[in-house]
Parts: C-alpha cells; sequence; structure tokens
C-alpha cells in the first residue's frame, strides 16, 4: 500500500511539474492558454507553449527517465551504488562520437542518437576492460569510469574548442541543455525511449538475481555474464541516445535510483518504473529551476545537476557506498 | 554424480589431477581435508560454478557440461559460505527465488510455487520469520533462509560449501540437524564441506579425505578417520575414542 502510494505520489508531482515548466518562464503563461496550445496551432503565447517549451518539457520527462534507468541497470550490473552514465564516463563517449558525427556528417540527424549509444559502448568497453582484473570490483569501476571519463571530457572539450566556429552552441549542449528542441528530435527520442523503456523492464529479474552475488544467480540456473552484457547494453542505450539530444546530464542517474531505493527497497520490478517516473520529475523540476532562478540568464540543466547532484554523490561516499547490497 | 579423471588447474600448476570419485545417491558424503586441500575446488566443480580442465564429471549418467544452466538448477542445489543479499528482502521472497527454474521468461510463478514454499518454510522452521528481512534475522536464521532457498529448487542433490563456519554452535548443530533431517525425510543426496572433524564424524555417511588437491580416502566415514590418517593429512596428533550417548566416535587432539 505504502509503495502504491509512493507511486501516485511521485505521478502526481510530475503531473505538476509538467504543467508547473510550461507555464513559467518569461513569458507567463495560463493553464487555459496551455491546454489550447494542445489542439490548435496558433502564434503568440500559444505558439510559445506549442514549439518551445513543451517539446523541452517533453524532452526532460524522457531524458530523466533514461537516465534513470540507466543508473538503475548501471547500479545492479555491477553491484555499485555510485555507478552512474555521467560518473562512469559512458555519456562522455556518446558525446564525443555525436560531436564529431555533427561536425563531419551533419545530415543524419534522425540517427544521431544511435551514434550515442555506440559513443556510450566504447566508453563502456574501456572501462570494463581497464576495470578488468579476475572480475570486477566496485572500487575499480568507479576509478576506471573517472579516468575514462576525464580523458574523454578533455576530448570533447578539445573538438568543440577546435572548431568552435562550426559547432555554434556546442558549449550549452555539452554541459547538458534541454532547450531549443524541436518536434521532431522529441519524436525520434520518443521512438528510442520507448525502445530502450520496453528493453529495461524484462530484465527486473535479472537484476534482482545478480543482487544475490554471481555465484547464487548461477545457481539459481542464471548465466550471470551474458545478462550483464545484455542490461549492459541496455543502460548504455539509454543514457547514449539521452546524451545524444541533451548533453552530458551528470547525477540523475545517481540521485534517483538511491532515493527509488530508499522509499521502494530492492525490487526492480518496481524500482526500474519507479525510477522512470521520479527521474522525468527531477529533471523537469531542475530543468525549470534553470531557466527561472536566473532569468533572464538561463542555466543549463546539466550545471544544475552537477550543483544538486555532485554533495549528494559525496554523502553516499562518506556513508561507506554500501546502500548496495550487504 | 561421479568424476572421472579430473583436472583442474589455477594458474600454471594442476591443482587436481587425474581424480576418481563418486557420491553415492541418498547419502551425506562430507568432503574434509587441511585449507587448500582442494575441498571446495572440488564441491565447485561438482556444481558447475569452476570447469574441469580435463576429465568429466557425470550427472545421471550424462555429462554436466551438456546440461543447461537452468536444466541444472532443478538437479543440483548449493548454499554458499557467505551471501550476501539486499538487506530489505524478506525471507519469503528469498526462497521464492529458489523457484527461478522452474520459470518461464513470462511468466513469474509456477503451478507448484505455493506448496514448495511452504514445505521449505516449514522444513527450516521459518514459517514464523516469513515477512521478517534478512537484516533482521540473526545468522543461524540467515543460513537458513539461503538453506530454504535451495530447498525451493527441489533438487534430489543438496551441496553446501561450510554451511556451519561463522556460526556459534548452538546455529552449527541446527544446521547440521535440519541437513540430517533432509537426508532421512526427505532423501536427498548431501554433498557438503566442513572443516570439524566430529562433525564430519557425526552427521555424514561417506567422507573424501583430500590433501594437496589428491583424495587420501574416499568411502565410509568411521573407516575413513582414523588415529594414523588424521596425522597424515593435518600433521596432529590424536585420539579417536567411542562415546556412548551420540553412538558415534570422536576425535580429540592431543597437545604436543
Amino acid at each position: 500500500m505504502k509503495k502504491i502510494s509512493a507511486f501516485v505520489i511521485v505521478s502526481v508531482l510530475l503531473v505538476i511539474g509538467i504543467i508547473f515548466s510550461i507555464s513559467v518562464g518569461s513569458v507567463n503563461i495560463p493553464l487555459q492558454d496551455i491546454i489550447s496550445a494542445l489542439f490548435t496551432k496558433e502564434t503568440g503565447s500559444v505558439g510559445i507553449i506549442r514549439n518551445i517549451r513543451i517539446p523541452r518539457v517533453v524532452m526532460g520527462v524522457l531524458v530523466g527517465a533514461n537516465l534513470s534507468v540507466a543508473g538503475v541497470l548501471l547500479q545492479g550490473v555491477m553491484r555499485n551504488p555510485l555507478a552512474d552514465p555521467g560518473i562512469t564516463g559512458i555519456s562522455s563517449g556518446a558525446s564525443v562520437v555525436v560531436m564529431l558525427i555533427m561536425l563531419y556528417f551533419p545530415n543524419n540527424s534522425h540517427m544521431i542518437p544511435f551514434y550515442g549509444f555506440l559513443g556510450g559502448m566504447a566508453a563502456c568497453l574501456m572501462i570494463y576492460s581497464l576495470a578488468w582484473k579476475k572480475g570486477i570490483t566496485a572500487v575499480r569501476i568507479i576509478l576506471a569510469g573517472v579516468a575514462v571519463n576525464a580523458i574523454l571530457g578533455g576530448v570533447s572539450s578539445m573538438i568543440s574548442i577546435l572548431n568552435s566556429e562550426s559547432l555554434a552552441g556546442v558549449l550549452n549542449w555539452m554541459n547538458g541543455n534541454l532547450g531549443k528542441k524541436s518536434w521532431n528530435e522529441v519524436k525520434v527520442m520518443v521512438i528510442y525511449t520507448g525502445v530502450g523503456l520496453i528493453l529495461a523492464m524484462p530484465l527486473a529479474k535479472s537484476c534482482n538475481l545478480l543482487a544475490l552475488g554471481d555465484k547464487n544467480a548461477k545457481s539459481l540456473g542464471m548465466n550471470p555474464n551474458l545478462q550483464r552484457i545484455l542490461i549492459s547494453i541496455v543502460a548504455v542505450f539509454l543514457a547514449g541516445v539521452s546524451t545524444a539530444y541533451a548533453g552530458v546530464i551528470g547525477f540523475v542517474g545517481l540521485v534517483v535510483p538511491h532515493v527509488a531505493r530508499l522509499l521502494m527497497g530492492s525490487d526492480h520490478k518496481i524500482l526500474l518504473p519507479f525510477s522512470a517516473i521520479l527521474g522525468s520529475f527531477v529533471l523537469v523540476l531542475a530543468d525549470t529551476l534553470g531557466r527561472t532562478v536566473t532569468a533572464p540568464y538561463e542555466i543549463p540543466v546539466g550545471v544544475i545537476m552537477s550543483v544538486l547532484g555532485g554533495p549528494f554523490f559525496l554523502y553516499l561516499l562518506r556513508k561507506g557506498g554500501d546502500s548496495y547490497g550487504s | 554424480m561421479e568424476a572421472k579423471q579430473l583436472t583442474f588447474r589455477y594458474g600454471m600448476n594442476p591443482f587436481i589431477q587425474n581424480l576418481d570419485t563418486h557420491i553415492e545417491k541418498e547419502r551425506i558424503t562430507t568432503i574434509i581435508g587441511p585449507n587448500g586441500s582442494g575441498k571446495s575446488t572440488l564441491l565447485n566443480l561438482f556444481v558447475n560454478q569452476l570447469k574441469p580442465e580435463n576429465g568429466s564429471i557425470l550427472l545421471e549418467g550424462k555429462e554436466l557440461s551438456s546440461y543447461k544452466q537452468k536444466k541444472l538448477a532443478e538437479k543440483i542445489a548449493i548454499v554458499y559460505q557467505q551471501n550476501s543479499a539486499p538487506g530489505d528482502i524478506t525471507v519469503d521472497r528469498l526462497i521464492r527465488y529458489g523457484r527461478t527454474p522452474y520459470q518461464s521468461f513470462f511468466s513469474s510463478k509456477d503451478e507448484d510455487e505455493e506448496q514448495v514454499i511452504d514445505w521449505a518454510l516449514s522444513v527450516t522452521n521459518l514459517t514464523e520469520l516469513q515477512t521478517k528481512k534478512l537484516s533482521e534475522l540473526s545468522g543461524g536464521e540467515r543460513q537458513r533462509a539461503w538453506i530454504a532457498m535451495a530447498l525451493a529448487q527441489k533438487t534430489e542433490i543438496l551441496f553446501l560449501d561450510e554451511p556451519t563456519t561463522y556460526l556459534d554452535i548452538y546455529y552449527q548443530y541446527e544446521i547440521l540437524n535440519l541437513i540430517r533431517e533432509l537426508n532421512h525425510n526427505f532423501k536427498m543426496t548431501i554433498v557438503m564441506v566442513l572443516h570439524d572433524i566430529n562433525q564430519a564424524l557425526q552427521f555424514s555417511d561417506n567422507v573424501i579425505i583430500m590433501k594437496k588437491g589428491r583424495i587420501v580416502f574416499d568411502g565410509s566415514v568411521r573407516e575413513g578417520i582414523t588415529e594414523h590418517r588424521i596425522e597424515e593429512v593435518y600433521g596432529i596428533k590424536s585420539i579417536i575414542q567411542w562415546c556412548e550417548q551420540n553412538k558415534c566416535p570422536y576425535m580429540i587432539p592431543l597437545a604436543t
């Protein structure tokens, strides 16, 4: 019962967050205009809503869900509460590849999320091979991730500086930005997100078994290494496609799964869908904060998440990082 | 189950070489030996956690490696010495994981589930604790919960890797009595690794005594554990006497 009400509360919060985010900004828009914007094609404030704010909020909902679910999956696979697409360098990998594609093949934008996925995979392989030493330990994964993240982050800074004329606005994108998204991009993202989340949900069972340790998972008839690879691929897919459109947004995949685990326990069948909803809410809220707190200046949502999420990461480190398992 | 010409190596040097043994059905077989003698390695080879480099392990006449892991999980279950799980898992949920081999990809319940879970709970005396979280249990209760999970797999053979280590003597005997019950009442074949020679004497039919990756003795426990062999394998002098109350021999190490 407690769990059902948590679902309901977070869903209601998400809806309120969405409406609030659509209505506030440089022009404040009343509720009835929002509703009419959904069904008409007018210009003026209705046009602002329809073509600027709604795509932005929808993007926030999708990306927030993706990153959070990716975080839950990565933490399950690595048996490590500190794993997240940003910290492990998966997002940086995606951003490097996406930048290169935008530079040299700028004309296939609907494929960009897929390239993000490939970049994330490359980073993920780097991390695993660096961390591998007769199996994988939690600490080594994080250390390898920090190293990979630093290298790839440096590479993407280099690319963006060297090409600052041809890649306008890339700095904003690199810091994680949900603004200036077209309906087309949103539609593409809906498809990628749908595929990713549908693939993620059946993995709940494997995540639950992996939490009992590899030996027990195997003796219950599962192939832990195969499942690890499958879960990793889906996690990288979700994080990679999100990074491709929204840039590097850290800490969502860290904070949201942790809070979700505190509220809902460790059963991934509940944890995965709940984290998706909570993640959407957190990202929409963070983006709205970034747009409004320092108006007329806009702080990229990635920066907001770093400022809020960084201290949270330190808190988890201090706690000993043992909230997963034991 | 039997092992034929088993060879296994850690790194370069063969650790177990040309080992032959068989596990008698519906009996309790205990593997003993000093640290590093290969007893856990042998157990892990039997349960397919480690792959032999050469030789074969046969289960019901078929090569172990020819079984699908899921099918194997319906035939043999293992309880490990140290387990970790998220602390908020309830006893009931942990035991239900034991039904995993019987579940298909899409349905998460099988026909016999409720009946088997009730049985596993009552055998391990956990019925009253089934809604408790693992983190709220004592060490002995937690070990019983892991045994119950293995029982829910409904296998004929149960392997246990040092099931009594880390428990105080009360819980040690509680677990050992439970294991004996499983063998007597439900005709389960038991294979376990133990450190304590007296517990091996008291609770097993057969013993496999190992030293440096070789089997020193394989057969009836009372023939196997002798003063001479204890000295040969462990390098300590001891006397073995008869305990009338237990109707069982016991070993006392001698101070030198």
